[in-house]
């Protein structure tokens, strides 16, 4: 079992509550792949250090959760389709984690959640007017190590 | 008595070793000297120490950084640009 930690981005463009769901429906990928969820944060709207597909903020997302790789390969496969989701990153934590040690930390609070960097960053209300400077980055950005 | 001669005679040696001296100072690994800051690609308030105005990573040259955490701090740097924490080219600010 491993360890992972997968930070996404959410369009700002979607609802609040099309969000919600949005991320649940991630968090049941995740079961349904026979991992274990531990703890999702929100760091909410924080404006992108570059644009993405001509937005310049997004919400975050910070999964943390145990499995095999097929839960990393499915989730991926999901960030891909969705438009909604601009970029994603997922690092490998732990490569022998040993989930009971890592339950019982989280109750005993000594796992807690990241709080979102930067927190003066986040931004209320940014417009969007620039179209010239558009670095697509289209690639996928997977850094796992092996 | 050659020595001696050196160090007396020329002016440009003198004018040279001073300016040496004005830059010469001592750097130390923020994190070899303060072993509870963790590098971490989340905390773009750190990072941000290590980059230039344009984006680029500082060159361990410049900012003192130990050999083994420049490495960290690179991956870092690097991770957080992924996730548009950091840019790759440019300021924050260049957007508006």
């Amino acid at each position: 079992m491993r360890r992972y930690e997968t930070v996404f981005i959410v369009s700002s463009d979607v609802s609040d509550d099309e969000r919600g769901t949005l991320v649940e429906k991630l968090k049941d990928i995740i079961v349904q792949q026979k991992g274990t969820f531990l703890i999702l944060d929100e760091w909410g709207k924080r404006k992108l250090a570059y644009i993405i597909n001509k937005k310049s903020d997004g919400y975050y997302y910070r999964f943390d959760y145990c499995g095999l790789g097929a839960v990393v390969s499915e989730l991926e496969r999901i960030f891909k389709i969705d438009d909604r989701i601009l970029k994603y990153l997922t690092i490998v934590i732990d490569k022998n984690a040993d989930l009971e040690k890592i339950k019982e930390d989280i109750n005993r609070g000594e796992i807690k959640k990241v709080p979102s960097p930067e927190g003066d960053e986040t931004v209320q209300s940014i417009k969007e007017e620039d179209d010239d400077d558009d670095d697509d980055e289209i690639e996928d950005d997977k850094e796992e190590e092996e | 008595m050659m020595t001696f001669n050196r160090n007396s005679n020329p002016k440009g040696n003198v004018n040279n070793n001073k300016k040496k001296r004005v830059y010469h100072r001592r750097k130390i690994c923020k994190f070899c000297a303060d072993k509870t800051l963790l590098i971490d690609y989340k905390d773009s308030k750190t990072l941000r120490l290590f980059i230039t105005e344009r984006g680029k990573i500082v060159p361990r040259r410049i900012s003192g950084v130990c050999a083994k955490h420049q490495r960290v701090l690179n991956q870092a740097i690097k991770r957080a640009r992924t996730i548009a924490l950091l840019p790759f080219v440019g300021t924050v600010d260049f957007q508006q």
